[in-house]
């Protein structure tokens, strides 16, 4: 392309009239001319003006709260360093970069992402790094990388403990369960959790728990699951254990839903086992190590899902 | 950073007391009530530009998921001094629909009428706020500078969602021509809506 020919293409770089083919050289242009930047910068504004002359159309509530499901299990992007030349590919960069990112995180009490030593490697091995356009909105070429979203681990724990601090607020750890299971439940653990936390018509009730300590139920019918969120209850003897009912409101017969060890002060979280019915009560009882098949003793916690 | 005139351009909301920009940030610290607020801001106009491409109801939802997504993904690369996050918000909801348009209907089955279909008579169905038929008055006026030529190109490029290629061969005008037309009619429009850097 020629000089001429590349001003001549603003307009329709703006109006994403381009193939792919000429955006890649146009883009090129445009990184090393700031005149071309300007102009193209401004029919671009224009053509925002164009996008916001359309008629608003409602979006349905479905589609929200689909969005919002998926937010847990979709990692962010790296902080873009424009300053930055050299590729964030680099474990040096990234790391910055990761440390730059928790730094402006407001919510400083979320330790998961420090707990968490799983490096930023969400980075697409794409050369998407140009500088020149990588704080803009992605061209299609990027988009097309960036359309491979993929779950990452600690995204998903990130976002769920985000969900939990939203709720019950507070110092939430990013562990779902204290008692170092694989990392596969953990991440299916968030991920119900943040599920939960998503669903349109998801509830909670914040008690205080008999014994010590505070819990927040969280609950969705739609759904079907449930969860404990606990602060501060003590720990227990070796020979015993917290473990979670499902209360059947009919019938009154109670399912255990899982054991867990809550952390002391620091906030955790119990996705109950099971399945959760409507008119359900979520107990938790202290039972022997192991865990029983039927409360042997007085919950310390009874929340009724209405 | 750009400056769109109207200093209430990014606002449907009659009490919105934090910016775009600044909800946008706390998106990018994975915030996920800001999130949810920017959403509720900006998703009927992300999905009402995405339909208007795409006219297909079902299909524009899917799109305006996918924006959604992904502005969630790349928040932490928006850099305020760039540009508005409505404008970075809106350039990527339209990269997006004209990418689902190339790639569901070839240029040839797609009715170009869709392109060229007048502003007016979508409006007229439409109940909106004061503030976005204020915008709608002044792009319309705006467009209404034009050489017949210019509008009919822009109007293909940006709400038909075709390329200038595919332009030149719907009007029978070479490449160029296509070209030169987009560029003059778009900087027609941003000199009489005042858009400067």
């Amino acid at each position: 392309m020629t000089r001429d020919d590349e001003y001549l293409s603003s307009g329709a770089y703006a109006l994403n009239a381009m193939t792919a083919d000429e955006l890649r050289a146009f883009e090129h242009a445009l990184a090393e001319s700031p005149e071309l930047q300007r102009e193209t910068d401004e029919l671009s504004a224009t053509a925002t003006l164009l996008g916001l002359a359309t008629a608003p159309v409602e979006p349905p509530a479905s589609l929200k709260a689909a969005l919002m499901a998926k937010l847990a299990e979709t990692a962010q992007d790296a902080a873009a360093s424009p300053r930055a030349s050299t590729p964030p590919s680099f474990a040096g960069t990234e790391h910055a970069e990761h440390t730059e990112h928790t730094e402006h995180t407001e919510t400083h009490e979320l330790s998961a992402g420090e707990g968490a030593t799983v490096p930023e490697n969400d980075i697409p091995s794409t050369p998407e790094v140009d500088p020149a356009f990588a704080d803009g909105p992605s061209s299609p070429a990027v988009a097309k990388s960036h359309a491979r979203w993929f779950t990452r681990p600690m995204g998903v724990l990130v976002a769920a403990a985000a969900a939990v601090a939203l709720f019950v607020g507070g110092g939430v750890v990013g562990n779902a369960l204290t008692t170092s299971p694989p990392a596969t439940s953990q991440d299916a653990s968030a991920s119900s959790l943040a599920q939960i936390f998503s669903a349109a018509d998801v509830q909670s009730t914040h008690t205080s728990v008999d014994g010590g300590g505070q819990a927040t139920v969280v609950w969705s019918n739609s759904v079907g699951s449930a969860a404990v969120v606990a602060q501060g209850m003590p720990s227990l003897p070796a020979d015993k254990t917290y473990e979670a009912w499902y209360i059947s409101g009919s019938s009154g017969v109670a399912t255990p839903a899982g054991t867990f060890v809550p952390g002391g002060d620091a906030t955790t979280w119990h996705v109950l086992s099971g399945t959760l019915s409507a008119g359900d009560t979520i107990g938790v009882t202290v039972e022997p190590a192991g865990g029983s098949q039927t409360p042997t003793t007085t919950p310390i916690l009874a929340v009724s899902a209405a | 950073m750009l400056k769109l005139v109207s200093p209430h351009i990014e606002r449907d909301d009659p009490a919105p007391e934090v910016s775009l920009d600044s909800l946008l940030e706390r998106v990018a610290t994975a915030d996920q009530r800001a999130f949810s607020e920017l959403y509720d801001r900006v998703a009927p106009r992300v999905l009402g530009l995405i339909r208007r491409l795409l006219v297909d109801h079902a299909q524009s939802e899917e799109v305006t998921q996918e924006v959604f997504l992904e502005i969630w993904k790349t928040a932490p690369r928006f850099d305020t001094d760039r540009g508005a996050a409505m404008s970075w918000i809106l350039t990527m909801a339209h990269r997006r629909a004209v990418d689902r348009v190339r790639s569901s209907q070839s240029g040839h089955d797609r009715d170009l009428k869709i392109g060229i279909r007048d502003l007016e008579r979508e409006y007229d169905q439409t109940s909106e706020t004061v503030e976005i038929r204020i915008e709608h008055e002044r792009v319309k006026k705006a467009m209404g500078q034009l050489t017949e030529l210019q509008r009919q190109a822009i109007s293909l490029a940006y709400y038909g969602g075709y390329s200038h290629s595919e332009i030149a061969e719907l009007l029978h005008v070479p490449i160029g021509t296509v070209k030169t037309r987009l560029r003059d009619g778009m900087i027609r429009l941003r000199d009489e809506m005042g858009v400067t850097k």
